[in-house]
């Protein structure tokens, strides 16, 4: 005679513990080279050091390190429409300038006034020209409005995301 | 026979199938042409406006376009390219985008993806939060109106695929969303939560709970601090653009791929065969997606297919092997375990002879598991006491078949049921029990206009559909059904040239049915005569019927001779062997085909061999290397006669897999009687069941989802289902411990894959000579008979039928009342059966917190009529007493049930439904007469809250419409076809 029997059911573990997913983690390490990687940074670390460190000391890269630290503070009290204008103002400019062509565009002195020596001086007038244009790129760039830049930059309005 | 065309895109022809949708075309070849409200399911929505081409000069939406010789189509031109931008943009004007930290950014996200390959810098339109909330009400899937794009994938799912009509998108409001019901909460409405509309979903505007906080790395973050992240992009996107953050995302879908693991696998609740892709993360079951590739269902799902799998992961797992021991039960190793059912497996067969021990397979199990379980059976202990639960529901419909086209499976494929002209439905709540055949046939009847025909006595969801709803008495199919055959020879619309052709023993069916006049019918059913004729006229003018039976025509004392009624009529009108055509069973487990087809039959080998064929025998003999004499040749019991020898006391033994015999068989109390009698028995399952309490041993086997196997459902196809996930603790694969158990009984077969034992079986049985796993791979299935080639059978009886001359036979019956009816004490008649949320014992339904908020408890439905009679109001509880015993639920008062005819659910209580039915059976199958059982009502003094609880999917209020109606949103005044810009994009 085999009568009901009610019975308790031991839960059983249903996913991988942390245990389970370090180890998982380990595999994955290994299997990209991770852990290789590691291991030797780690095991090369003083000759490493060593060389970052005399890297690091060299005045010229103490200066970009605070030249670039006192970039970053600049660039956080600029908005960035503001900060978006006056680059790419720059960045006209610059094109303009590398587009002078002082043969087509004639490098002849212009005008009658102006300092005696730069008007006969041609050569001069020659350099000076491209630095002018660029010089009223930038001022056309930084009077032009930007909303966002970019909408300024591929040229599609956007309320915003 | 395919067309060929030759397209030209952007001046480059391109070759390939004709009249076939653009999109699809180009994508064959290589070229994406971007689209978003498409979806090969649906077809063209036209709702999102991301897909221009120019033709002709003029821009048309892609969608609308199918291959054809001389299409020319410009992608690449200047306006087209503008004007998809100008779509997508507007689509994103809708969605915010937060991939990164978004569930759903795991490659198959279709607006992400679509945005991505566009290339988009910077979207045109701002996205602004609409003003609707989140819908969490219900406990599956979530509906985010701030996410959502208004694409109508989800409408047109629900609305034309699914057809429970329940969604839509009101494009004339100020503020357009999707609607359920018209405006209700999703947990508040008509919506059964089959999850059409989330698995086609392009976005995450729909999403399943159980994709919450575990898709990605980092969506689990707190909304508290995904949303500064989220403002924190947004303000540098203003800046870098789109592109950059775009990356971030991609680079994030590509950290989740090997974290998340896709396998197909084939659904175990009904026998419709869903197939679909699991998404697991760990054991977690991040979701299920079905794919337009799956043969049987396509994207299609139903509740629990798509959302009832926590029993995988429940804490109620049996994870290792239990031995009863001094009136309790025990933990064992599987050693001790396996030797121990193994010893005294043998030790009974030994003192009492190989027919004293009974073995019942799993319908629920796959092929190879009945394989193994029949042939332990047969082979080590020599006995044909072998069966499974189609005795307990399908056998009848088998009987019926065998006797007259040759076959024990539906005819044809879903497709064909598709195909009918009519569709006749006797018996079944297909709604419910086959929700995604019944989907089929209610877009078949919606958008092609196929007739629909039900017989039943409940009036379920189907009846309420129905073109004409006949509702006989209970138990007298037989009655119509012959009626409607003698209607055909008496008014010239039988198939006489098919009839002359294809079917033996005409004049002497014709003669048999002198009784069966339209008066006697009336007489006899209930149903009034012009009815009947209407029924006969649309039958028998129909070119293509399809006729779908179930547990209604078989749970009866003569389900046999219902169901040879029903193929007979059909055989009369020439309805078998035409695709369109034929009879379809509807199978209720979604193995119960596969269960018998392997051999857990007490006559039959796997591939319906009879044991008592010397032909079949020797072969299967020699298949085992065994001589003819070491297998018997005399059928067995059956599970229904099993238990009862139990009881007497012939049947000392019992081997059970996944079958919940205590619950399922008819009178509870013989049954259990039964099991307390056995010397021995054994439960293979993955929970304690009401059945293993019973057992000496309980082995704990794994779901389908932890191991490799195939099924077949009630099309006849056998589908491969792949494994999701490692075996919980140490429980094991059905095939596995079978195969050990084997081992220890001597028999040391050694598969070590079910490959090999579906090799095995194909290389005996001639239905699956051509079946194999290679041939099964992914998608792919093969419908038996197959051939050793592998070319299977979709439609059978193409050319002639399964018996000896290759003809049908009209098989002649004679009336019988059924066995058991009311009377005077007992004096209402008890019908019962599935609802669609649960599933037999709820022993897998029952461990999803979900299915159990919508249908918490049991109750019996009661008719209005009956309920003013014996002043029964809602909730009101009620002991319904049979001549067994007696049963006590609350009442739910509905029309679904009509006069003395009561309806319970079969899923509820320790004991269910069947203290109170009888072992009352049809004689020439032995399956119980379940739906035969008189019953009296008692009014209890107690009520409590509706059984039935006020936001269950039945009380909802569809609102039907043709689908997407994008026309709404173009005739706005305000809308502006792309490229022109539109001025209020978020609200269409």
């Amino acid at each position: 005679m085999a009568e009901r029997i009610s019975h308790d059911v031991t839960p059983p573990k249903i996913g991988p513990d942390a245990h389970e997913e370090l180890e998982r983690l380990l595999q994955t390490l290994h299997e990209h080279g991770v852990l290789r990687l590691a291991n030797d940074v780690v095991g090369a670390n003083t000759s490493i050091a060593s060389v970052v460190v005399d890297g690091l000391g060299k005045a010229s890269t103490l200066n970009a390190i605070q030249n670039l630290a006192i970039l970053g503070m600049m660039l956080s009290e600029i908005p960035p429409e503001r900060f978006y204008r006056v680059t790419f103002a720059v960045k006209e400019a610059l094109d303009r300038v590398g587009q002078h062509r002082p043969v087509q565009e004639g490098g002849d002195a212009p005008g009658i006034s102006g300092a005696y020596r730069m008007l006969n001086d041609d050569e001069l007038w020659r350099a000076v020209a491209p630095l002018a244009d660029g010089l009223k790129a930038f001022a056309e760039r930084l009077d032009k409005p930007v909303d966002k830049p970019v909408s300024d930059y591929f040229g599609k309005p956007t309320s915003g995301p | 026979m395919t067309t060929r065309c030759t397209v030209v895109l952007d001046g480059q022809p391109l070759s390939g199938r004709a009249d076939q949708p653009l999109i699809d075309f180009l994508k064959e070849r290589g070229v994406d042409l971007p689209h978003v409200c498409y979806h090969p399911s649906l077809g063209a929505l036209e709702t999102c406006d991301a897909c221009w081409v120019e033709v002709g000069g003029e821009l048309k939406r892609g969608c609308t376009l199918n291959s054809a010789e001389g299409l020319t189509v410009s992608l690449g031109s200047q306006r087209a390219r503008a004007a998809r931008e100008e779509g997508m943009d507007r689509l994103l004007a809708k969605h915010e985008l937060y991939c990164t930290v978004c569930e759903n950014n795991n490659g198959d996200c279709t607006l992400h993806n679509t945005m991505v390959d566009m290339q988009i810098p910077i979207q045109r339109y701002e996205f602004q939060r609409k003003p609707h909330k989140k819908d969490t009400s219900s406990p599956f899937y979530t509906y985010d109106p701030d996410q959502c794009i208004l694409c109508g994938r989800c409408v047109e799912a629900c609305q034309n695929v699914e057809v429970n009509e329940t969604l839509s998108i009101d494009f004339a409001s100020e503020n357009p969303r999707v609607l359920w019901d018209g405006g209700k909460e999703i947990n508040d409405s008509s919506c059964v939560h089959c999850g059409h509309c989330v698995t086609v979903c392009p976005c995450n505007a729909l999403m399943e709970n159980s994709m919450d906080g575990k898709a990605g790395p980092f969506t689990a973050m707190p909304w508290s601090l995904k949303r500064p992240m989220i403002e924190i992009i947004k303000k540098l996107e203003t800046t870098t653009g789109a592109v950059p953050v775009s990356g971030l995302s991609e680079i994030d879908m590509h950290l989740r791929q090997p974290e998340i693991k896709r396998t197909k696998t084939v659904c175990t609740y009904c026998g419709v065969g869903c197939s679909f892709e699991m998404w697991t993360r760990d054991r977690h079951i991040l979701k299920v997606q079905p794919v337009p590739e799956a043969p049987a269902n396509g994207i299609s799902t139903c509740i629990k297919g798509k959302f009832a799998w926590d029993f995988v992961n429940s804490e109620q797992r049996l994870t290792m092997p239990l031995i009863r021991d001094n009136g309790r039960f025990r933990e064992a190793s599987w050693d001790e375990a396996l030797d121990l059912v193994a010893r005294r497996l043998l030790e009974v067969r030994e003192a009492h002879g190989p027919d004293s021990l009974g073995f019942i397979g799993s319908s629920k199990g796959s092929n190879e598991q009945a394989y193994l379980v029949q042939k332990i059976a047969r082979r080590i202990i020599g006995t044909n006491n072998v069966d499974n639960s189609s005795r307990y529901c399908q056998n009848p419909a088998t009987k019926g078949l065998f006797r007259t086209v040759g076959y024990g499976g539906d005819s044809g494929t879903i497709k064909d049921i598709e195909k009918a002209e009519v569709v006749v439905i006797v018996g079944s709540n297909t709604a419910e029990n086959h929700p995604v055949i019944a989907a089929r046939i209610k877009a078949a009847q919606k958008l092609r206009g196929q007739k629909l025909i039900v017989v039943d006595p409940r009036k379920h969801e189907m009846a309420e559909r129905a073109d004409l709803f006949l509702r006989p008495n209970s138990g007298t199919d037989l009655v119509w059904a012959s009626a409607l055959s003698r209607y055909m020879f008496d008014h010239d619309l039988a198939d006489r040239e098919f009839l002359a052709r294809w079917v033996n023993g005409v004049e002497e069916y014709r003669q048999s049915l002198a009784p069966f006049t339209l008066a006697f019918a009336e007489a006899e059913t209930g149903i009034a005569r012009q009815d009947l004729a209407e029924a006969a006229e649309t039958i028998g003018r129909a070119q293509r019927v399809c006729l779908l039976w179930a547990m209604g025509i078989t749970q009866h004392s003569h389900g046999s001779d219902a169901s040879t009624a029903l193929s007979n009529l059909l055989l009369v009108t020439g309805n078998y062997g035409k695709p369109g055509t034929g009879g379809y069973p509807m199978r209720g487990h979604n193995n119960v085909q596969g269960a018998s087809d392997f051999g857990c039959l007490r006559d039959r080998y796997p591939g319906y061999d009879h044991v008592e064929d010397d032909e079949a025998r020797k072969r299967w003999a020699e298949g085992w290397g065994i001589s003819p004499e070491e297998l018997s040749n005399e059928a067995g019991y059956g599970n229904f006669l099993m238990v009862q020898a139990a009881d007497e006391g012939e049947i000392k033994a019992m081997y059970i897999v996944g079958e919940e015999t205590a619950f399922s068989d008819s009178n509870t109390h013989n049954v259990l009687s039964g099991f307390e009698k056995l010397e021995f028995m054994v439960v293979q399952d993955m929970f304690l069941s009401r059945t293993a309490e019973y057992a000496d041993v309980v082995l704990p086997a794994c779901p389908s989802v932890e191991q490799e196997g195939t099924y077949v459902n009630t099309e006849r196809r056998i589908q491969r289902s792949y494994q999701v996930l490692e075996p919980l603790g140490d429980s094991r694969p059905d095939w596995r411990i079978l195969t050990d158990l084997a081992a220890r009984m001597g028999h040391d077969w050694g598969y070590t894959h079910p490959a090999e034992i579906m090799a095995e079986c194909a290389r005996i049985a001639p239905m699956f000579a051509g079946v194999s796993y290679a041939r099964l791979e992914g998608w792919k299935s093969q419908l038996w008979p197959v051939s050793a080639d592998g070319t299977d059978s979709p439609l059978l009886y193409t050319d002639g039928f399964a018996n000896e001359d290759g003809k049908a036979n009209l098989h002649p019956l004679e009336w019988q009342p059924p066995e058991e009816a009311p009377d005077d004490e007992y004096d209402l008649l008890l019908d019962n059966g599935r609802l669609r949320e649960h599933f037999q014992g709820t022993n897998q339904t029952g461990r999803s917190e979900g299915v159990r908020q919508q249908l918490p408890h049991g109750f019996v439905e009661v008719s209005p009529e009956l309920a003013a009679e014996r002043g029964i109001e809602e909730g009101t509880w009620v002991r319904i007493t049979s001549r067994r015993d007696s049963i006590e639920f609350p009442a739910v008062i509905t029309d679904r049930v009509r006069g003395k005819t009561l309806f319970m659910p079969i899923h509820f209580g320790k004991t269910g439904v069947n203290l109170l039915t009888g072992e009352h059976n049809d004689p020439d199958v032995q399956t119980p007469a379940y739906k035969e059982t008189a019953v009296k009502l008692e009014v209890l003094d107690k009520r409590g809250t509706p059984p039935l609880p006020a936001h269950n999917y039945r009380y909802g209020r569809p609102t039907p419409t043709q689908g997407v109606e994008v026309e709404v949103k173009w005739m706005r005044g305000d809308y502006t076809p792309p490229p022109a810009q539109q001025s209020n994009p978020r609200k269409m």
